[in-house]
């Protein structure tokens, strides 16, 4: 704004000679502490918001802003950056009267050299504690020690409030031991529940013959009644039984010869009746056999559960710390909610190669797969359970199909709901969330994403993973920025090896056009086994039928199981056999 | 005393610690007493003991108990004695001064771990042990608390049992309860003069001991446990079988 000269009186011009005469007053860099002139006004906001900056969040917004700076149409040249600061609320915040503006968040605009030098100052600032207290100590117990690792992607570096790292769990071993005991005993020990009378057992089997054998009673009741009418009863009681029964039913009704064997209702009564006595013998054989075993089983089961429970303590930190270390790891963060009583540990995952664990591979040209750069979130509570949710951001990399060419949730074959399919690798995972071994689980992780199980049914589409396939990231710079995002996302200073993201996401992309050049799709191989069975061949050369749904079924099992008018014969198929049509 | 002291030499035979499972003591008699005392002595602190009796002075022959506990309640002397033997009552070990009814059990009553049953008739054993038995077939915290295993002992002046119970085991509870004889068979229960069943302090101990070296085979080595185990002292033999009744 410009400023009229004659407006200006004389003591605004001493002022001003004032002002210009007094030492520059920005933020100073110096650690040994503000000048004194400083002091004599009131610091402005962008001061405040740099006083009370901590390490921590230096490093965030120096990462941050390195990031946008990288991203933007003004490489290099615009260093500028946008931060929300949050005022602390205090009680004056509230009174209508206070000039305190009540909406207490604000943005500011600092540059990227001030934020660094604010690290800087705290930098030194931790530099000259440690050095007194390297003094110190040295004069009082003649040793030395060395100068805190601190980096800015660094581990360490807290100046303010220790964050609290600890998380106690408690162990659910009672589950391990459970399970061992059970592996003790033959599973035939554990068919039937010997500790429940026989009726409990077969309630509903018992139940259902009862309903199917009243079905019975009423149907040759209907019967009798219309063979002993008179004539002339005889239609009113065919208009009224074509109410009560089924067509199939009135077939028998109204037939003028009639075997109530034939009868599918009679047969669903004789079968039941079969099951019900067939099963309450292998009830009794079982008890025989298997009694003994079972109660020893319940006994030492009961003793597990009365045992105590055994608390543990995790050191997140520390875990964080080791798991950042690893080869495949280019970032670990955590967060301790007490309100859901759980530990969050995100892990950003590079250089994850598929290899095909089936045997017999389903692929005609098995092959291992490059999975671009991603993050996963492992969910521990504090009973013991761990989950690995996917959706809201948990789990982010190259979409295959949610979201071609961008980041979604579906980056591996056996991950396509709310939670991955861990399947083989599912117990080994409960037994280590169990214990509380979150080392161990990440570790089993990274074995889980590095394997594809192509005779699995979601892992068949591993093949949809490979480069000539999928589509690559748009974007590099935008995929950096998303993997980074998601790790801030707890603003809870993460471990982030920027360098080892941007090689990997690097070299994902040099794979993905090298696959692309040579075009090698992975393929399944066409085995043509019966749908039904999964034994017989059905090859174009074989006798085969097609189902509703193009499936390839043997002849046999089409004469045993299907007909020709539904699409797969079940229990509740409505269709006749055609020697009762 | 406020001194800790370790009166334990036999962890590497028996280490309580490692069987952290409450101990349930029905009846402070002749048995019962003294399977108190020798479960102190192994160093097991998480015991409860029931008797709703009072100590007269004919007890002393054949029971744990002193001059200075006649007239006063059994579970009493019990804890009195347990101060006398460590110095202190441990915490954990209760003393309930009533008679263990079906219907405290319904109320949760004598929760879990190992049950002594050692009461003075058959048919508070009869109550008692189908009120146990109950737990083990039902479905949440009453199967919690459902006893890991019982034993039970008779007791004659020359001769006893010791029952050992997985109650889980329909068969075994079965057999178990055709055991059972009416109180009012005179054939089958020896009396004394007072008219209550007639034991031998020496014969007392014995069954006292044998019964708690069965709790302690079934921790270290349940598959070695007797369910059944008979002891004559004139002569002396010993039976061991590997089911209740044939």
């Amino acid at each position: 704004m410009a400023i009229r000269t004659d407006q200006i009186s004389i003591d605004d011009v001493i002022r001003i000679r004032e002002r210009m005469l007094a030492p520059t007053p920005v933020f100073s860099t110096d650690w040994h502490g503000t000048s004194f002139s400083d002091l004599t006004r009131p610091p402005t906001p962008e001061e405040d918001a740099l006083s009370r900056m901590t390490l921590g969040e230096c490093q965030r917004h120096i990462g941050n802003a390195t990031t946008q700076i990288r991203n933007s149409a003004f490489q290099y040249h615009d260093d500028s950056y946008h931060i929300l600061v949050a005022q602390p609320l205090i009680p004056e915040t509230f009174n209508p009267d206070s000039p305190i503006d009540p909406d207490y968040i604000q943005t500011l605009t600092l540059t990227l050299q001030q934020i660094k030098n604010r690290r800087d100052q705290l930098l030194n600032e931790q530099e000259y504690d440690m050095a007194s207290y390297i003094t110190n100590t040295s004069a009082s117990t003649g040793t030395t020690t060395s100068r805190p690792q601190v980096s800015i992607f660094g581990t360490t570096a807290q100046s303010r409030p220790a964050r609290h790292t600890m998380f106690q769990m408690k162990q659910n071993s009672h589950e391990i031991e459970l399970r061992a005991l059970r592996e003790k005993y033959p599973r035939e020990a554990f068919n039937y529940d010997f500790a429940h009378p026989m009726r409990h057992v077969f309630g509903d089997l018992r139940d259902q013959f009862r309903s199917h054998y009243k079905s019975l009673r009423r149907l040759t009741a209907a019967r009798s009644a219309i063979l002993t009418a008179a004539p002339k009863d005889r239609k009113y009681l065919k208009f009224l039984m074509e109410n009560m029964f089924s067509s199939r039913d009135l077939v028998y009704l109204l037939a003028q010869v009639a075997d109530v064997q034939s009868t599918r209702t009679y047969r669903d009564t004789v079968e039941t009746f079969y099951e019900l006595r067939n099963e309450k013998m292998r009830y009794m054989d079982h008890k025989r056999r298997y009694g003994r075993l079972q109660a020893e089983h319940n006994q030492q089961a009961a003793m597990i559960r009365q045992k105590p429970e055994r608390y543990i303590s995790i050191d997140v930190k520390q875990v964080a710390d080791t798991i950042a270390t690893w080869d495949h790891v280019w970032g670990v963060e955590f967060y301790i909610s007490n309100a859901d009583k759980a530990v969050y540990l995100r892990v950003g995952l590079c250089n994850i190669r598929m290899e095909e664990s089936s045997p017999e591979s389903a692929y005609s040209n098995p092959e291992s797969i490059l999975l671009a750069p991603f993050y996963i979130t492992v969910k521990l509570s504090a009973i013991g359970k761990a989950t690995c949710p996917t959706r809201d951001g948990n789990t982010l990399g190259l979409s295959r199909n949610n979201n071609p060419g961008h980041c979604a949730y579906d980056i591996h074959p056996h991950q396509l709901s709310d939670q991955p399919c861990f399947g083989s690798f599912g117990q080994t995972l409960v037994d280590q969330a169990n214990n509380g071994d979150l080392i161990s689980y990440v570790g089993t992780l990274i074995a889980f994403y590095s394997q594809y199980n192509s005779q699995d049914s979601a892992g068949v589409a591993a093949q949809y993973y490979h480069p000539s396939h999928i589509h690559l990231f748009e974007n590099s710079e935008s995929y950096t920025t998303s993997m980074l995002s998601g790790m801030n996302m707890y603003r809870q200073e993460p471990v982030i090896h920027l360098e080892k993201l941007e090689a990997a996401i690097s070299a994902y992309g040099e794979y993905h056009a090298q696959c692309c050049a040579v075009c090698e799709r992975i393929e399944i191989a066409q085995n043509h086994i019966c749908y039904s069975c999964d034994e017989m061949s059905v090859g174009d050369d074989d006798e085969y039928y097609n189902d509703n749904n193009m499936n390839r079924i043997c002849s046999g099992c089409w004469m045993d199981h299907y007909c020709s008018d539904c699409e797969r014969h079940i229990d509740a198929c409505r269709c006749e056999p055609e020697d009762e049509e | 005393m406020t001194e800790s002291i370790n009166i334990m030499r036999h962890e590497s035979i028996f280490n309580p610690k490692e069987y952290p499972y409450p101990i349930h003591i029905i009846g402070a008699g002749a048995t019962g007493s003294r399977v108190f005392a020798a479960l102190v002595e192994l160093g097991i602190t998480d015991l409860h003991v029931y008797d709703d009796d009072v100590v007269e002075d004919h007890n002393l022959a054949n029971q744990i108990y002193g001059v200075d506990d006649i007239n006063e309640p059994k579970v009493n002397g019990c804890i009195a004695f347990a101060r006398h033997k460590l110095g202190i009552v441990p915490e954990g070990m209760e003393a309930y001064n009533r008679r263990v009814t079906d219907g405290y059990l319904r109320n949760g009553g004598v929760a879990g771990g190992i049950v002594f049953l050692l009461t003075d008739t058959m048919a508070s054993r009869r109550e008692i042990v189908a009120g146990l038995h109950r737990r083990c077939h039902s479905l949440g915290s009453a199967a919690a608390s459902a006893p890991l295993l019982v034993i039970e002992t008779r007791m004659a002046s020359t001769h006893g049992s010791i029952f050992t119970l997985n109650l889980f085991d329909d068969e075994l509870y079965k057999q178990w309860r055709s055991t059972l004889v009416d109180d009012d068979d005179e054939d089958s229960i020896e009396l004394s003069p007072c008219g209550t069943a007639l034991s031998v302090g020496t014969t007392a101990s014995l069954i006292a001991n044998y019964a708690v070296w069965q709790m302690m085979q079934f921790f270290v080595d349940p598959v070695g446990l007797q369910p059944r185990v008979d002891l004559f002292f004139k002569p002396t033999l010993t039976m061991t079988m590997s089911a209740i009744a044939a």
